[in-house]
């Protein structure tokens, strides 16, 4: 069995604060409790004659409890795992209600026999009609593009019906990965004051991508694999499970949920103990924030397959089989700045259009210097730090001017933030 | 990174029609002067070469790291106890007070310093103990901020503030400075009293009420003869506190000539319209009795010493109107004079006394008192608001006892449940439910059962801090 959690780990998995409290609220009412190498369980009594009968297995991590609540995990589930981190549940055999529980997860989540039939690959005709689809959409592109470069970008009209005009016409030519940098450049002229650069860079990004696909067939299949990517091709999920596993201890760097139109997102960073590679799990839910995949908290490290969509920089990925229970961590093993930028270059050299790559930085300390941001590493040298205010001085509240070792995503100009480590702790945000 | 050069953009922004693009000064010249073909591709392609070499070459920058926060020895706010606080702040519960004074020996962690510095800008109320539970590290993180900045005590010895600040401002390092060194603040005040107007003085005025003491004399007795009703009435309330002063022999003189004593007898003498002094002194025109209730609460206690025979109060035989003006009077010296003897002889006396002196009374008499009393008279709610936290047992058990067994108003029941709910020791909680259970009305049933529930609560607080 795994240690018990701490008050972090159960934290991560309440479904919102009150829980919490509420699970404080019955923190008296256990009458027996148990644990054995699978499972922790315990009868809690309730407002009825019968107590709930409650139970955890912790690596799933999988809960059940006989109240009517409808959170998941319950108030007593939460509450018998804060009993466990107390070290306040016995070892004991699990009675019939438990192993019963078990026994029908077991045979409701086991993974489904493998298909006889090879995975069907898609219809060659198909494939070729979408790509002569997408090379006539982005010739239209170019053409746009170059001839406002010659009437010259001072001149032409920079309103939002003109880029959502080119925009819808790249939906139509199946890239939708162009058209939503499209969308985006309007308001780069609109809200920044050094918008020419950024525009012609992003001009320039999208021209790039143009002449690339003209020369699809002689380009190396990862690198087509890559701007396929980035013009919004899709991947099946059977093609990436087909690629070679790559296992390693990940580490659980951070995790970040965003929400667009009801679409919530989940992005795990992940970041592999012997290899040092980066890992990016996406997990998407539509209308609530519930994700089908059990969570693995910042701070934890499991020992699993990844397979990696393919591509000339590839970095997000699947989780295939895991090979152990997910345990904490307390050693991370960060970068200095030079090699946290040197593998940003290589990535960039491999992918023309990446924009982001994570990186882990040791000992560095974020400070509000006079002319903005930075983390400084101890040397002197320093990073221009990115995100918004409230984080920025989340961060260096929870650094004090120390050094710390930091997790986010630079983009060539700035690095933004999205956990810290200090002193065995994790923050996020 | 650094952005693209102006030669690219310069040309992107004319139009290449118009201005054919330089590649020469580009870091990737080179790879650039191979491109070929149509001018607007050509600057395309030249600018993605120059924008994937820059981002991809960017080199550290040289900044200085900062001074390192101090280190807080406490230990750090339990998490339970942090999610409480929170709880606690967004309904700005009267617990808070407690949980602060409770959780003093604690500093939160830092990753809820910010959110504690957020609240600390919009409660005022609460502002002081929360940058001190957010501790060193709040402290360091505040000096940072523009905004947070004046949520710190500003340092008492730079008087920036008193010249320059807003009203606001000023008062806070006034009141900073009054706690650091009261003379030093009395003599600043003198200073500047012209350059102020009415209203800030009164406000500063009223700010000496700490650290009270023979050096503010002369600016009260100034701040009696001031314009301002507002600045006198302040300063008259403070003078009575000062033992020794001028005020207090004047006051005694007056005493003396209007309540002429002759053993027990006593002829009251006062005048038919007070003199211009009296009148300085806040004595102004009123009946007698008035006038003699104003002079005796503002005179020295001592004054009566020789006719107290072998007690502390004097015996005089006076009608009962008299006799009700001279113990308010007298009570309400006690309670500007600190006086516990005087404040205890009265509660012996008349069994009973306002809350505002009960609270002069040392608190073994006073609780020696609370025991001694009939059962059904403990239910004093002026005796008990007096009586702080923590309640013996078995004063707080009398009381329950007495407010189930005795038929008395339900604003007496709910005062002294509220006064139960936070100042009984926490075993009492299980009594209030069955004294919520037993009663019939139901609404003495919700007042019970609410004292019961904030009880609990206040012992969960205790353990989430222990």
């Amino acid at each position: 069995m795994t240690a018990p959690w701490t008050l972090q780990q159960i934290n991560a998995v309440a479904p919102d604060p009150s829980s919490l409290t509420a699970a404080r609220g019955v923190a008296s009412a256990w009458l027996e409790t148990g644990h054995d190498t699978t499972a922790l369980w315990g009868l809690c009594r309730g407002r009825g004659t019968t107590p709930y009968r409650t139970a955890i297995h912790p690596s799933a991590p999988a809960y059940t409890c006989t109240c009517p609540s409808r959170k998941l995990p319950c108030k007593h589930a939460l509450s018998l795992l804060v009993r466990w981190s107390e070290g306040a549940v016995p070892t004991g055999q699990a009675p019939d209600f438990v192993t019963g529980w078990l026994a029908a997860r077991a045979a409701s989540t086991a993974p489904p026999a493998p298909a006889d039939e090879p995975v069907k690959a898609p219809d060659p005709a198909t494939a070729q009609r979408r790509a002569e689809r997408v090379a006539a959409g982005l010739d239209d592109l170019d053409r746009w593009l170059t001839d406002r470069i010659r009437h010259g970008l001072g001149a032409v009209d920079h309103g939002y019906d003109t880029y959502e005009a080119i925009a819808a016409r790249m939906v139509d030519a199946q890239a939708p990965g162009v058209a939503s940098a499209l969308r985006a450049l309007a308001a780069v002229v609109n809200d920044e004051t050094d918008w020419p650069a950024r525009l012609l860079e992003e001009y320039a990004r999208l021209h790039l991508m143009a002449v690339a696909y003209r020369q699809r067939d002689e380009l190396p299949r990862p690198l087509l694999r890559s701007l396929q990517t980035h013009l919004g091709f899709g991947t099946r999920s059977e093609e990436v499970r087909a690629e070679p596993a790559v296992r390693d201890r990940w580490q659980v760097l951070a995790v970040r949920v965003t929400e667009e139109s009801r679409m919530f997102t989940r992005k795990t960073w992940l970041r592999g103990r012997s290899s040092g590679r980066w890992a990016i799990l996406l997990d998407f839910a539509h209308g609530t924030a519930r994700f089908a995949a059990p969570l693995p908290f910042p701070g934890s490290l499991v020992d699993a397959d990844l397979h990696f969509y393919p591509g000339a920089a590839p970095l997000r990925a699947v989780l295939g089989r895991q090979h152990g229970e997910t345990e904490p961590f307390t050693t991370l093993a960060a970068t200095g700045l030079d090699a946290a930028l040197d593998e940003y270059a290589r990535m960039r050299g491999a992918d023309p259009w990446l924009r982001t790559w994570p990186v882990l930085l040791d000992a560095v300390t974020p400070t509000d210097s006079e002319d903005g941001w930075y983390v400084v590493d101890p040397s002197g040298r320093a990073l221009p730090l990115a995100g918004d205010d409230d984080s920025r001085w989340r961060l260096h509240a929870v650094a004090g001017g120390r050094p710390v070792t930091v997790c986010g995503d630079w983009d060539g100009t700035a690095l933004a933030p999205v956990s810290l480590f200090t002193g065995g702790q994790v923050m996020t945000w | 990174m650094s952005t693209l050069p102006e030669s690219l953009t310069t040309a992107a922004l004319l139009g290449t029609a118009r201005s054919a693009p330089e590649f020469g000064a580009l870091h990737t010249a080179g790879a650039a002067g191979e491109l070929a073909g149509d001018p607007a591709a050509t600057l395309l392609a030249a600018a993605a070469l120059e924008a994937t070499f820059l981002t991809a070459a960017t080199v550290p920058v040289v900044r200085e790291r900062p001074s390192p926060a101090p280190d807080d020895d406490r230990p750090v706010l339990p998490g339970a106890a942090a999610e409480r606080l929170r709880a606690l702040l967004a309904v700005r519960s009267p617990l808070l007070d407690e949980w602060f004074e409770v959780a003093a020996r604690f500093r939160a962690s830092h990753d809820i310093v910010v959110d504690l510095l957020i609240v600390a800008t919009t409660d005022s109320v609460h502002r002081d103990r929360l940058i001190a539970l957010t501790g060193a590290r709040g402290r360091w993180v505040a000096a940072r901020h523009p905004e947070w900045a004046d949520l710190l005590p500003p340092d008492p010895l730079d008087d920036t503030p008193w010249h320059v600040g807003p009203p606001a401002r000023r008062r806070r390092w006034f009141e900073v400075l009054r706690a650091h060194d009261p003379a030093a603040a009395t003599a600043t005040l003198a200073a500047s009293w012209g350059a102020q107007t009415a209203a800030q003085r009164a406000e500063l005025v009223a700010l000496l009420a700490v650290g009270l003491g023979p050096h503010d004399e002369d600016l009260l007795e100034r701040a009696l003869d001031d314009r301002s009703r507002k600045v006198r009435a302040v300063a008259l309330d403070l003078l009575p506190r000062l033992h020794d002063s001028a005020f207090a022999r004047r006051m005694a003189e007056r005493v003396r000539q209007w309540l002429l004593v002759d053993g027990s007898t006593v002829t009251l003498a006062v005048p038919e319209r007070p003199d211009e002094s009296a009148l300085r002194d806040g004595l102004s025109d009123g009946p007698a009795r008035d006038l003699l209730v104003a002079a005796v609460a503002a005179a020295p206690l001592s004054v009566w010493r020789e006719h107290a025979g072998d007690g502390v109060l004097p015996e005089f035989d006076v009608d009962d109107a008299i006799r009700t003006a001279l113990t308010d009077a007298w009570g309400r010296a006690a309670v500007r004079q600190r006086d516990s003897g005087w404040a205890a002889a009265l509660l012996r006396r008349d069994g009973t006394v306002d809350t505002s002196v009960a609270r002069v009374v040392p608190r073994d008499i006073l609780l020696a008192h609370l025991r001694e009393t009939s059962p059904p008279a403990v239910l004093d709610d002026a005796l008990l608001a007096a009586l702080p936290a923590p309640w013996p047992r078995d004063v707080a058990e009398k009381v329950l006892t007495a407010l189930y067994t005795k038929l008395t108003t339900t604003r007496v029941v709910r005062d002294v449940l509220t006064l139960l709910a936070h100042r009984a020791p926490f075993e009492l909680a299980d009594l209030l439910a069955d004294a919520a259970n037993r009663t019939d009305d139901l609404g003495r049933l919700h007042l019970f059962a609410s004292a019961a529930d904030t009880l609990t609560l206040r012992k969960t607080i205790h353990e989430e801090l222990s």
